[in-house]
């Protein structure tokens, strides 16, 4: 019997079936050829006769030979084998996507190195949102926290609340289960060694059941704890309670002197316990409530904060209808007091963010725009080298591999450089992480809080997954759309100028775009601190020293602490180095002054809602010549106005503006206080210069400054004007005051310092902001770089052609960065748009610049074709040195 | 010519025709290769005859088309066989191919019937 699976076989070779496939067709036609073979014999043929006509039974109808291709359907079978198929295949694409990873592992670390940046720098600073942001309170039934405060017509009105507005708003309001006020004070701690001042709060008796905190040790302040004549108690803090009494648990019972009084410890807080700040003495707030306090006073504008907890199932809504109303009913029945006081409800949350959330959705904005980069730089890679697998992946879909199958692959081979990206951005994150905490000031978040956690961990992996996704999906796809015949007649290089060209010159476009919308962001940041630093504060803040003082009433009644500020200040001009000291009830820069009405006495009083308010200032009598504040006119106080007698003011040009516009203010008389005022007339003796109060990019309110008598409690502020550096004055003059009274708790520090605190957060965000924009625009000159020296390896064979036709290398120069410079262009102007639009986001950051400052736009417009033009020309050159044969004989 | 002519003319005719032909022949009851063939042959006094070359091809084809379905059986002593049987789809085809077949034929009849004086 003749061989015939052989004869099958060749014929079948050039189609180059399944191998499955072709056995099968093998087996059933060797079958046919053996029974007609055995017929052809057995009708009576010899075998060399049988053997040819069973032969031609292969011959002809060649057209029908293609249906052979046709694979043979398989019976599907519910259940196992599909879904095995699947991750069979994973892991085939799997080990394939390593494979070809490694061997490629310039490629690989470049992506690896672009993601990670801009995953690490998402992971920073989400921690640092989702610590400030994001985190729940750490208190039960957080959401329900509010905060009351009064408002008034003008915005400049403090917002604490009067001690009995805080009482009728707590009876007669529905929406609130619990309500509690507190004030913050400093506390001199004497009896430790050495005497320190504390940051303290008195608060009600239930503030802290309201918040729901339990004490570690002993017990918080019941109702009868918080009353006038009540013996007195506190509760400490922890780390107060490790640092003074070495968490010694019989601290319950013992005694500690604040300001002198005798205080028995009842209880210690939980550790981490915070609320607006860290406290580490709590005392009750109905100890001052004596009668006739003057807390107790209905026109005292104190700086009480409510704190209150909705009753369950109340909107904010409904509470805010609820309190506006009974501030409604009090400004009737109060009509002196009150006209013109209102009320707000506000989330305790968003009040402890309020400072930062901008700052912080401006960075979560630039850290985005930089992995959007990142991903499109990657994108821009995998196509590259997309366009130079077609060959591969052609061969692969002509032998009859399914364009899923093929998307499949390539995607899984974006998200292992996801994967990778994201590990090391996770570690990236965890370094900037710790970077972040020291660039942040304290006082703007609580630092301790911030780190990498489970939802910043699950954060940057869902970003690595979508970074994935994003710069996997588009070379994929385009990939799987390659036409397998036109692909491999042209070698592999036909699509690589026109549609792998078009993809990579619209990424780049995008790419360049979000990069000036981040330089923009940087450079109205850059041009803001430079417009901070130009401002006049009012005042020489070079070489001034600040010192707090916490003189103690018990101590000190007014005339010892007269006569402490002149000896003081006599001994301090003493020193060597020291031009002059002066005391201030408070420093420029820091927000704290008595805002009062007042009237000018020569004035018709205007109606209670328009009556003007100043910033009143308790000063000593060297003070303007100590600040460096200018005189404009008149003179400054004498060493025996001191005492208030006779009633004098000096006040700001911006008062003198309003008050007396044209008019020569010396001699005129104001009084604080409404229509009904028993105030004392003050003539002013003097007009100087304006002095910033709340903040550098505030405007300087209107002022007017009082002899130091009239300050008459808590700390005061001692300036010193130093020859030198005046931190290196800090000891003389601490021993200085220490050798009059050895009990005083003091902090000293720089003017500059506290001028570089108001520009804390501009500076962080100029810091951040900067770091990210150069990232972007480093991300986007390599993009640029790439993209353009692969196109420059794509029209190898066109540029010889040219300069074997005549063009100058010159042309081709300019052939190549028109290219280049081309999509650049489009994305400056693209971007432009965008930048406009978006920086009105930073507008709250901003100082004396525009959200759309030209000069800003044009110098960024102007980095951005720089760095391009760099990136273009180094390509450009190396086209200029192909030589026209090489070129030409390549193909 | 004549002769170019009358062979292209039966190629095509053969094409068309030799569905509906393996249609009609597992109508009845599943079959493999070898005996269609044959059949083809013996019932056309040998003037239709489709090498391997062709058959399976088509038969293929069919079977892609989801009008026949191929099985491989197994019979004690004997080398397994590919039994090809008709598909309620190919049976639903083979009914419209062989009513268009059968006036095809009537009108060529027609056409081609001497004319009565």
């Amino acid at each position: 019997m003749p061989e015939w699976k052989q004869e099958i076989r060749r014929r079948l070779a050039n189609l180059n079936l399944d191998p499955a496939r072709e056995a099968v067709i093998v087996e059933e036609m060797e079958q046919h050829l053996a029974d007609y073979y055995a017929d052809v014999l057995s009708g009576g043929a010899t075998e060399a006769e049988a053997y040819r006509r069973t032969l031609a039974e292969l011959q002809s109808s060649e057209i029908l030979w293609p249906e052979l291709r046709q694979p043979e359907p398989q019976p599907l079978v519910p259940g196992s084998t599909q879904r095995r198929s699947v991750i069979a295949d994973l892991w085939q694409d799997l080990r394939f996507g390593c494979r070809m990873l490694m061997k490629q592992p310039g490629f690989t670390l470049i992506a690896v190195i672009t993601l990670a940046l801009g995953i690490g720098a998402n992971t920073a600073i989400f921690s640092v949102i989702y610590a400030v942001l994001l985190r729940p309170l750490p208190y039960p039934a957080a959401e329900r926290l509010v905060v009351l405060t009064t408002t008034g017509p003008q915005a400049d009105l403090p917002k604490g609340v009067p001690y009995p507005d805080y009482v009728d708003w707590r009876d007669r309001t529905h929406s609130f289960d619990n309500t509690a006020c507190f004030v913050d004070d400093v506390f001199n701690v004497t009896e430790v060694e050495p005497a320190v001042a504390v940051d303290g709060r008195r608060v009600n008796w239930n503030f802290f059941q309201m918040l729901g905190v339990k004490p570690q040790v002993g017990r918080l302040f019941v109702p009868s704890d918080d009353q006038a004549g009540a013996a007195p108690t506190a509760t400490i803090s922890d780390s107060f309670w490790h640092e003074k009494f070495g968490g010694d648990a019989t601290v319950v019972g013992k005694t500690i002197r604040l300001d002198g009084d005798v205080f028995t410890v009842i209880g210690v807080l939980p550790p981490r316990f915070e609320l607006l700040g860290k406290f580490d003495v709590f005392v009750p707030l109905g100890l001052w409530f004596t009668p006739g306090h003057h807390l107790l006073r209905r026109d005292v504008q104190f700086q009480l904060y409510v704190l209150a907890r909705l009753k369950e199932g109340v909107t904010l809504a409904r509470a805010r209808a609820d309190l506006s109303a009974v501030a409604a009913q009090l400004e009737r029945e109060y009509p002196q007091t009150n006209r013109g006081r209102g009320a707000a409800v506000d989330k305790l949350a968003d009040l402890l963010v309020k400072d930062v959330r901008l700052v912080l959705l401006v960075l979560l904005s630039a850290v985005g725009c930089v992995l959007l980069i990142a991903c499109v730089n990657v994108t821009n890679l995998m196509l590259v080298r997309a366009a130079g697998r077609e060959t591969e992946l052609s061969v692969r879909l002509a032998l009859g591999a399914r364009r899923r199958r093929i998307i499949q692959q390539m995607l899984t081979e974006s998200m292992l450089i996801a994967a990778l990206g994201g590990l090391a951005g996770l570690l990236l994150g965890a370094w900037g992480i710790r970077s972040l905490s020291s660039l942040i000031p304290p006082t703007l978040v609580q630092l301790d809080q911030i780190r990498l956690n489970t939802p910043v961990l699950l954060f940057a992996l869902g970003v690595s997954a979508l970074t994935g996704l994003l710069f996997g999906l588009l070379p994929a796809l385009r990939t799987a759309g390659t036409n397998p015949n036109t692909s491999l007649k042209q070698g592999g290089r036909s699509i690589g100028r026109s549609a792998w060209g078009r993809a990579c010159n619209s990424l780049l476009v995008a790419e360049v775009a979000l990069a000036l919308v981040l330089l923009v962001g940087a450079g109205l940041m850059l041009r803001t601190l430079q417009q901070l630093t130009r401002v006049d504060p009012g005042f020489d803040a070079a070489n001034l020293l600040t010192v707090r003082l916490q003189l103690s009433n018990d101590v000190y009644n007014n005339e010892r602490r007269l006569a402490f500020f002149r000896e003081c200040r006599m001994r301090l001009e003493a020193l060597p180095g020291v031009r002059s000291a002066s005391f201030v009830m408070s420093l420029p820069l820091q927000g704290a002054s008595w805002n009062l009405p007042f009237i000018g006495a020569d004035k018709p009083v205007p109606p209670p809602e328009a009556i003007p308010h100043a910033a009143f200032i308790p000063i000593s009598a060297n003070f303007f010549a100590t600040m460096g504040i200018p005189l404009r006119t008149g003179r400054a106080f004498s060493e025996a106005e001191m005492n208030d007698t006779p009633a004098v003011t000096i006040i700001n040009e911006s008062l003198a503006r309003r008050m007396w516009p044209g008019e020569n203010a010396i001699g005129k008389r104001l009084r604080t206080g409404g229509a009904d005022s028993h105030a004392a007339w003050r003539e002013v003796i003097g007009v100087v210069g304006d002095v910033k109060l709340d903040g550098l990019e505030q405007e300087a309110p209107l002022q007017a400054y009082l002899p130091l008598a009239l300050h008459n409690s808590g700390t005061v502020k001692l300036v010193v004007r130093t020859d030198g550096e005046p931190l290196a004055l800090s000891q003389t003059v601490e021993q200085t005051i220490h050798s009059l009274d050895k009990d005083l708790t003091l902090g000293t520090r720089s003017m500059d310092e506290l001028l570089g605190n108001a520009m804390a957060r501009q500076r962080l965000t100029l810091t951040l902001l900067a770091l990210l924009a150069v990232l972007a625009l480093s991300l986007a000159g390599i993009g640029i770089y790439g993209v353009m020296s692969y196109a420059v390896t794509e029209r190898r064979q066109e540029l010889g052609i040219r300069l074997a036709l005549g063009a100058t290398l010159r042309d081709v120069m300019l052939l190549v960065l028109a290219q280049g410079m081309k999509p650049t262009l489009l994305g400056i102007g693209l971007g432009s748009a965008a930048a406009f639009a978006a920086t009105r986001l930073l507008r709250g950051l901003l100082y004396g610049v525009a959200p759309t400052d030209p000069l800003t736009f044009a110098g960024v417009a102007a980095l951005l074709s720089g760095v391009a033009l760099v990136a273009c020309w180094v390509p450009a050159r190396r086209a200029t040195k192909v030589d026209p044969l090489v070129a030409l004989r390549y193909e | 010519m004549t002769h170019i002519v009358s062979r292209v003319f039966d190629r095509e005719l053969k094409k068309g025709s030799a569905e509906l032909l393996i249609l009609s022949l597992v109508e009845a009851r599943p079959r493999h290769g070898y005996e269609i063939s044959k059949l083809i042959e013996t019932r056309s006094n040998g003037a239709l005859k489709f090498n391997v070359a062709s058959l399976y091809p088509l038969l293929y084809r069919l079977e892609q088309r989801g009008w026949i379905q191929g099985r491989w059986v197994e019979k004690a002593g004997q080398r397994r066989r590919r039994y090809y049987r008709l598909t309620s789809e190919g049976k639903r085809t083979l009914a419209s191919q062989r009513s268009a077949w059968e006036s095809f034929v009537a009108a060529i009849n027609h056409i081609t019937e001497p004319e009565q004086a």
